[in-house]
C-alpha cells in the first residue's frame, strides 16, 4: 500500500515536471488530452447492431466523429473556476445532443447557453432557432473545484461535412 | 487577462473562417487532403491565479472518396443519316468524389436494344468548354495519355464521333455506352476489390488515402443516334409553246420543264437533280438554269465545268449542294419536240 502510493507520487511529480518545462508556467496543474474516434455500427454475431469506436487516423465526408477530451489535475492543489472550451473544428458540424453541464455557442464563442435558447440571424435579418449544425463552440464549466489527482472527461459527437 | 483576449480573438477568427468555408465545402463534402484539427482549451485558477492550458492538437486527414457520374448530353439524341460519319454523341462525366481525380473513358457500341451498332473509333473532350463539338478546338482522347482530370464536382463533356452504316433505315436507333472510371481503381488496393469501401493507401504519393464510394467509382450512360432519312421530293411541271404561240405539243413546239426540289424537314447535302431528255425531243442548247433559295434563276452553261449544271444530248444534271426545308430550289430547261 505504501509502496503503491509512493510510486503514484513519483509519476505525478514527473508529469508535473514535464509540464512545467514545457509551459514555463509554474502554476500549471492540469493536463488536457483530446482524441478522435470514428463511430461505426455493424451487425454482431447475434444479429444485434453493435457500436464501435475506432481511433481515427483518416476520415471521409459523412463520418460520425466522437471527440473525447480528458483532463487531469496533476498538481498538488485544486483547480477552481474550471472551464473547458472546444471549438467545433472547421469542416465539422456538431451532431450531438444537449449534454449535462455543456453550454453551446452559435456566434463564435461570444454568447452561450442551451441550444434551445439560442437564435441565429437569417439572411433577411429575422431570427430563427439555432440548430445543431449552427454550433461553433462547446464549453463545460465545473462548479466544483477539480481536486489534485482528479480527472474527468467530456465528449461530443460531430459529423464530417 | 491579455492571454484571455488573445484566445477569444483566436476563437472568433477560427469560427468566421469556418463559416466562410462552409458554402463551397457543403456541395461535395470536405475536400480530400483537408486536415481536420481539434484542440480544447481549459481555463482555471490555482490559488486564485488564472491559468490557461491547451490540449494536444488531434489532426486527421480527409480521405479521397472515389465517385463518378456519367450522363447523356442534354437534349434529344442526335439525328443522323445512313452512311453519316463522325456524328458527335455527347456525354457528361462528373467527378462526384471529393478529390481531384483522373478518369479513364471507354466506349461500347454493342449496346442491346437498338437497331444498329454505330462505329465510333474516336472520343473527343470538349476542352474549350464550348458545349459543342469542334474538331479544331476539342481534344482527341487517348486513354491513359490525356485522361480528363476533374476537381470535385467538375464535369467534362465527351463526344463520341460515330459513323452510321449505310444500311440504316429511317427511325433506326443506334446506342453507345460511355463508361468512366477513377484511374485510382487501376492501382493495387490495400484492402477490398473495388466494391464501395475498398481502400487505396496513398495511391498518388500525396499522403491522401482513397476509398471507393457508393458509385464504385465506375459509371456508364447510354446515348445514341436516331436515323431520320429525309427524302427530297421532286415536282416536275411543263409548259408548251408551239410555233404559233399556242400550247399544242406539236413538232417544233418548245416544252419548258421546271423541276422543284424540296425537303419537308431537316437538310440534305450534295443534292443533285438529274433528268433525262424525253424521247422524241431535243435539248435546246444553253437553256439550263437553276434558281437560288429566293427563286431567282441563273443560266448555266451546258459544259461540264465550274458551274453547277451540265447538259448533253441525253440528260441534264444540276448540283444543288445543300437543300433545306426553308429553301426549295428549282431547275429549268427546254426541249424542242422533234419534227
Amino acid at each position: 500500500m505504501m509502496s503503491d502510493r509512493r510510486m503514484n507520487m513519483k509519476i505525478i511529480a514527473a508529469v508535473a515536471g514535464t509540464m512545467l518545462m514545457a509551459s514555463a508556467t509554474w502554476a500549471q496543474a492540469l493536463t488536457v488530452d483530446t482524441r478522435l474516434f470514428v463511430e461505426t455500427f455493424f451487425t454482431g454475431k447475434d444479429g444485434a447492431i453493435e457500436r464501435q469506436l475506432k481511433p481515427a487516423a483518416t476520415v471521409t465526408p459523412g463520418d460520425r466523429l466522437v471527440y473525447v477530451v480528458t483532463y487531469r489535475n496533476t498538481g498538488r492543489q485544486p483547480a477552481t473556476d474550471f472551464t473547458l472550451t472546444n471549438p467545433v473544428p472547421e469542416h465539422v458540424e456538431f451532431a450531438g445532443e444537449e449534454t449535462a453541464g455543456a453550454e453551446m455557442s452559435v456566434d463564435g464563442g461570444k454568447s452561450w447557453g442551451a441550444l434551445t435558447s439560442l437564435k441565429v440571424a437569417n439572411a433577411d435579418g429575422t431570427m430563427r432557432a439555432a440548430r445543431r449544425t449552427d454550433v461553433t463552440h462547446l464549453r463545460w464549466r465545473m462548479a466544483q473545484p477539480i481536486a489534485a489527482g482528479a480527472e474527468g472527461q467530456v465528449t461530443f459527437k460531430a459529423r464530417l461535412k | 487577462m491579455a492571454a484571455c483576449r488573445v484566445l477569444l480573438a483566436g476563437l472568433i477568427g477560427g469560427a468566421l473562417a469556418g463559416a466562410v468555408a462552409v458554402a463551397p465545402a457543403a456541395a461535395k463534402g470536405t475536400p480530400a487532403g483537408t486536415l481536420i484539427l481539434n484542440n480544447a482549451t481549459v481555463t482555471y485558477r490555482v490559488n486564485e491565479l488564472p491559468v490557461t492550458t491547451t490540449s494536444n492538437v488531434v489532426t486527421v486527414r480527409v480521405q479521397e472518396i472515389l465517385d463518378v457520374i456519367v450522363a447523356p448530353g442534354s437534349g434529344d439524341k442526335p439525328v443522323s443519316l445512313p452512311g453519316d460519319t463522325g456524328r458527335p454523341v455527347p456525354f457528361i462525366v462528373t467527378n462526384s468524389g471529393n478529390g481531384v481525380e483522373k478518369f479513364g473513358l471507354t466506349l461500347r457500341t454493342d449496346v442491346a436494344g437498338d437497331n444498329f451498332d454505330p462505329v465510333c473509333p474516336r472520343l473527343f473532350l470538349d476542352t474549350n468548354k464550348s458545349g459543342t463539338f469542334e474538331a479544331a478546338n476539342d481534344t482527341l482522347y487517348a486513354a491513359g495519355t490525356n485522361d480528363p482530370e476533374l476537381a470535385p464536382d467538375a464535369t467534362v463533356l465527351v463526344f463520341a464521333l460515330c459513323d452510321v452504316p449505310a444500311t440504316a433505315n429511317n427511325a433506326d436507333l443506334g446506342n453507345v455506352s460511355l463508361q468512366a472510371h477513377a484511374r485510382t481503381l487501376d492501382k493495387r488496393p490495400t484492402s477490398g476489390a473495388g466494391e464501395p469501401g475498398t481502400i487505396f493507401t496513398n495511391p498518388n504519393g500525396d499522403n491522401i488515402d482513397a476509398v471507393v464510394g457508393t458509385t464504385r467509382a465506375r459509371a456508364s450512360a447510354i446515348n445514341g443516334l436516331t436515323v431520320a432519312v429525309n427524302f427530297p421530293t421532286l415536282t416536275k411541271s411543263q409548259r408548251v409553246t408551239d410555233p404559233d404561240g399556242g400550247t399544242n405539243p406539236r413538232p417544233n413546239a418548245i416544252v419548258t420543264y421546271t423541276i422543284v426540289a424540296e425537303i419537308a424537314g431537316g437538310a440534305v447535302s450534295e443534292a443533285v437533280v438529274s433528268d433525262l431528255i424525253p424521247a422524241g425531243t431535243t435539248y435546246e442548247p444553253n437553256s439550263l438554269s437553276v434558281s437560288d433559295a429566293a427563286g431567282v434563276f441563273t443560266n448555266l452553261t451546258d459544259a461540264d465545268d465550274a458551274d453547277e449544271g451540265r447538259a448533253a444530248a441525253g440528260a441534264i444534271s444540276v448540283r444543288l449542294g445543300e437543300l433545306t426545308a426553308t429553301a426549295p430550289r428549282s431547275v429549268r430547261f427546254r426541249v424542242r419536240i422533234n419534227p
